[in-house]
């Protein structure tokens, strides 16, 4: 940079009364109300598999960037397959920074190692690139860094974890559907009978270090006093990879949530937001609803033996309480579907069950739904007395044991907004700026 | 800093987003999502001409409606010149997947409407399924093999020679439509529109997108995917195609003449196809030094065969900027040059810059000013829309290569001129 424009930009710089806002780089456009690509305020691995007995089983690793100029501070929070939160852990992300959660490793205690300028002076742990906002959050100390740094021996694992062994060990417990000491020996998960830890990861920006899951108070709040912040500045990607079973890797994209602090198509109450569940549909979190009607494709069989997965991710409506283990599932589940319908080629249709997606998230093997070898299925994530409930769909298919896998992100038909209004008559206020879904695209599929 | 001072500048920032961040628009036009449009990209394919089981690129095109739709289709060459024409009947839910090694051996989808296929035996109707007559498409459904219907005398044999760089023999005889990588890989990007005839039509023809819609239509409905597969080396690359939504409402953001629109440059800038535009600047994690990058770009002129030899109007496309980091926020060396400089390319990811570790992210500001393009569009002279696809290695001893699409940063509606640097 040369010495004119050195000062010119001090001077800049110096007129800002934001530090923030003087650091903040023209990124997305945030267009609420749309699952659209584009950095967000919140980022939802919708399904993660880790297997924590076999290291060559199915594990996820997620990479998070900020696209940003401006240092973020992220808070993650784990659920279990059936919506339960089970952890939560802060990352700090100086501009244009990148980060990778490896699950296998979080399931040990190790989360990653950040701080921010506070807690890193020697920018050391988070260091900062030469066009990189790098700022100091107080309420992190004595939070960031989390234990384990540095190793107790050169490339070893830490001696000290986030959290001690005994609730370690009641955190894979809760996501592998076991007896947990999380909930005084209640259950929160499915119980799969295996070593298969289940569930989805959550991952908002922040403006301070919080212990808080988003379904506690305090965690949203009116005025920019919660924890929250509705900066669309994230975007991310997991890695699933199997040695073992499936011999499958693939690459997804993050779902992105984007957020805005005054937009009536977020912020109406009674309107569905994302985390709605949490806030009495208050729309206090900001955040747009996912979709409630998607399509994916599927392919099973043929010359090349595919098999096809879906990634169903579904919103419960309510907060959910753990249970007594080998009882049954706690309310809402398992929840029904309102419409599941697949096509062939020749528009040949079939419809599935309406209990066969019955989890906060699942994988679900494609020929349960689909009886074709080549086409789409048609999902309506809305329970089955019509009740609209936001989820998410996207498609794995695997050529199993040659290593061969594509994903598919689903294509959004209708939002839970959409489905909340359309039809409604008289169109209650808070459908008022809620946009129409295309034309000749409905809930039903009869035209 | 103190909580009061935090909660101050926390304040001080809501204040300041208020007025300087980006507004919200109500609809989904300008967004770049994964649900029904008017027209689709398909952004790239590749087919290796010498080797039947090497690269190949699969299209997949679904109605997300119960009404039945015409898909107008048109193959570009990767320099933007309209090299096969033909258009795709799908009933109300429909769906079709071909290949493109089986479009440049003259084998198109084959399909018909009710008038063509009255014992529905090409195109089948499904219970839920409209299946209508398009009058217009008696004289052009089902293809017969072997065929190219348009542009006029084109064959298989010269559409393979245009998506090859070769001149062609037949039409525009011994002029080139493409880029001559001396590979034997066919190359382009593939448009579908949704369409009230069939016709031999392209945008840029008179009746296409004359204003009123002559041809065009407003339907959003369609969905689509891609595949590039190279089966022999285990690679793959799979996105869904940029879902292209029309307005037909009276959304000034895209019916307002001398804004960006997506075909903007086929009708003068006057808005007339309403089909909203491209992101300008993208995002993308992935292995600087090994991943490649499927790169769409809009030439902002209306691209013919030209001499071969000699570049087409708007070559080479430039770039307002590429930025490069590491995973620790540390900044590289930029790219140089105009790397990226065709409508269609598979590339490096290494041209955007360099930076001292292997995995990061990378930045790419694709808006240009385009002297061919005089000054267009008028909103926006120097905005230009476009598409990035990562598509990654191997990782470790897995032969697979998973791809993902890179995170757009605006609309062209509204491009973002501003490339981080030091």
């Amino acid at each position: 940079m040369s010495k004119s424009a050195l000062i010119a930009h001090s001077r800049w710089l110096a007129a800002c009364f934001v530090a923030a806002a003087c650091w903040w780089s023209p990124s997305a456009q945030a267009v609420v109300g749309t699952v659209d690509s584009a950095p967000a305020a919140t980022l939802l691995l919708p399904y993660f598999e880790t297997d924590l007995a076999n290291p060559n089983g199915p594990q996820t690793t997620v990479r998070v960037s900020n696209a940003s100029a401006t240092a973020m501070l992220l808070h993650a929070t784990l659920y279990t397959d059936l919506g339960i939160p089970t952890l939560q852990f802060d990352t700090y992300l100086t501009g244009y920074d990148s980060v990778d959660i490896d699950m296998r490793l979080l399931f040990k205690g190790i989360v990653p190692q950040t701080a921010s300028a506070g807690q890193d002076p020697t920018d050391r742990i988070s260091p900062r690139g030469p066009l990189s906002q790098d700022i100091n959050f107080a309420s992190c100390s004595g939070i960031l860094p989390p234990p384990g740094l540095p190793p107790t021996t050169p490339g070893g694992l830490p001696a000290n974890t986030t959290w001690d062994a005994g609730t370690l060990e009641a955190i894979r417990a809760a996501h592998t559907g076991q007896a947990s000491t999380l909930w005084s020996g209640q259950c929160g998960a499915v119980a799969h009978g295996d070593n298969i830890a289940r569930g989805y990861m959550t991952i908002d920006t922040v403006n301070n270090c919080t212990m808080r899951y988003p379904s506690d108070p305090g965690y949203f709040a009116p005025n920019f006093a919660g924890d929250v912040t509705y900066q669309n500045v994230l975007y991310g990607t997991a890695t699933t990879i199997d040695r073992m079973q499936r011999r499958t890797v693939l690459t997804e994209n993050l779902v992105p949530v984007e957020a805005w602090y005054n937009d009536p198509v977020v912020s109406t109450p009674g309107i569905q937001t994302f985390y709605g569940r949490f806030n009495g549909n208050t729309a206090i979190d900001g955040r747009e609803a996912l979709g409630t009607v998607w399509t994916s494709r599927n392919m099973e069989g043929s010359a090349y033996a595919y098999e096809t997965q879906f990634v169903v991710w579904r919103d419960p409506g309510q907060a959910v309480s753990p249970f007594a283990c080998g009882g049954a599932l706690p309310a809402p589940f398992p929840l029904t579907t309102r419409e599941v319908a697949a096509f062939d080629e020749e528009e040949n249709v079939t419809f599935a069950s309406n209990n066969l997606i019955p989890y906060a998230t699942q994988l679900v093997d494609g020929a349960s739904l689909s009886p074709y070898t080549f086409g789409i299925v048609r999902f309506d994530l809305g329970l089955a007395d019509g009740t609209v409930r936001q989820g998410y769909v996207s498609s794995r298919i695997l050529r199993l044991g040659a290593y061969d896998a594509m994903t598919f992100p689903g294509a959004l038909l209708m939002t839970a907004p959409q489905a909340q209004c359309t039809g409604a008559n008289p169109s209650p206020p808070m459908c008022a700026n809620v946009p129409p879904p295309s034309i000749g695209v409905g809930r039903d599929i009869q035209f | 800093m103190s909580s009061f001072r935090h909660g101050f500048v926390v304040a001080l920032f809501a204040l300041f987003a208020a007025f300087f961040l980006p507004q919200t628009s109500h609809a989904a036009i300008g967004a770049l999502d994964d649900t029904p449009g008017s027209s689709l990209l398909f952004p790239y394919f590749e087919v290796d001409l010498d080797h039947p089981t090497g690269r190949d690129t699969v299209l997949t095109v679904q109605n997300a409606s119960a009404t039945a739709m015409l898909a107008h289709t048109i193959v570009w060459s990767d320099e933007g010149v309209a090299s096969a024409i033909f258009d795709i009947y799908l009933t109300g839910y429909d769906i079709m997947s071909f290949s493109m090694r089986d479009v440049l051996d003259g084998s198109l989808p084959l399909t018909g409407s009710d008038g063509q296929d009255p014992t529905d035996t090409i195109s089948p109707q499904g219970p839920f399924s409209q299946d209508i007559n398009f009058a217009s498409c008696s004289t052009f459904l089902p293809y017969a093999p072997g065929t190219i219907p348009a542009p006029a005398g084109m064959t298989p044999a010269d559409l393979r020679k245009a998506l090859t760089g070769a001149p062609t023999s037949g039409v525009a005889a011994g002029m080139c439509w493409g880029r001559n990588v001396g590979d034997g890989h066919a190359r382009g990007y593939v448009t579908m529109d949704l369409v009230n005839r069939c016709s031999d039509l392209k945008p840029g023809d008179a009746g296409y997108l004359d204003s009123p819609l002559n041809t065009l239509t407003s339907q959003n409905s369609l969905l689509g995917s891609f595949v590039i597969a190279n089966p022999d080396t285990h690679e793959w690359f799979v996105d869904n195609a940029l879902s292209i939504e029309a307005a037909y409402t009276n959304d000034p953001s895209v019916t307002t003449p001398g804004n960006y629109t997506f075909y903007g440059r086929y009708n003068g800038w006057n808005a007339a196809d309403r089909r909203e535009p491209l992101p300008t600047t993208w995002m993308a994690q992935g292995e600087l030094d090994t991943s490649s990058l499927i790169v769409w770009r809009d030439t902002k002129t209306d691209g013919q065969p030209h001499a071969c030899g000699t570049a087409p109007g708007y070559y080479p496309l430039g770039q307002e900027g590429f930025a490069t980091f590491g995973p620790d926020s540390s900044y590289g060396s930029p790219g140089a040059g105009t790397p990226l400089a065709n409508a269609a390319q598979l590339v490096p990811a290494s041209v955007l810059g360099t930076v001292g570790s292997k995995l990061g992210q990378f930045f790419a500001n694709l808006n240009a000013s385009v002297p061919a393009a005089g000054g267009n569009p008028p909103a926006d002279p120097a905005a230009a829309q476009g598409y990035i696809g990562v598509m990654r290695p191997s990782l470790g001893e897995m032969p697979m290569t998973p791809g993902h699409r890179a995170v757009p940063l605006d609309s062209a509606l509204d491009a973002q001129h501003y490339v981080p640097h030091n």
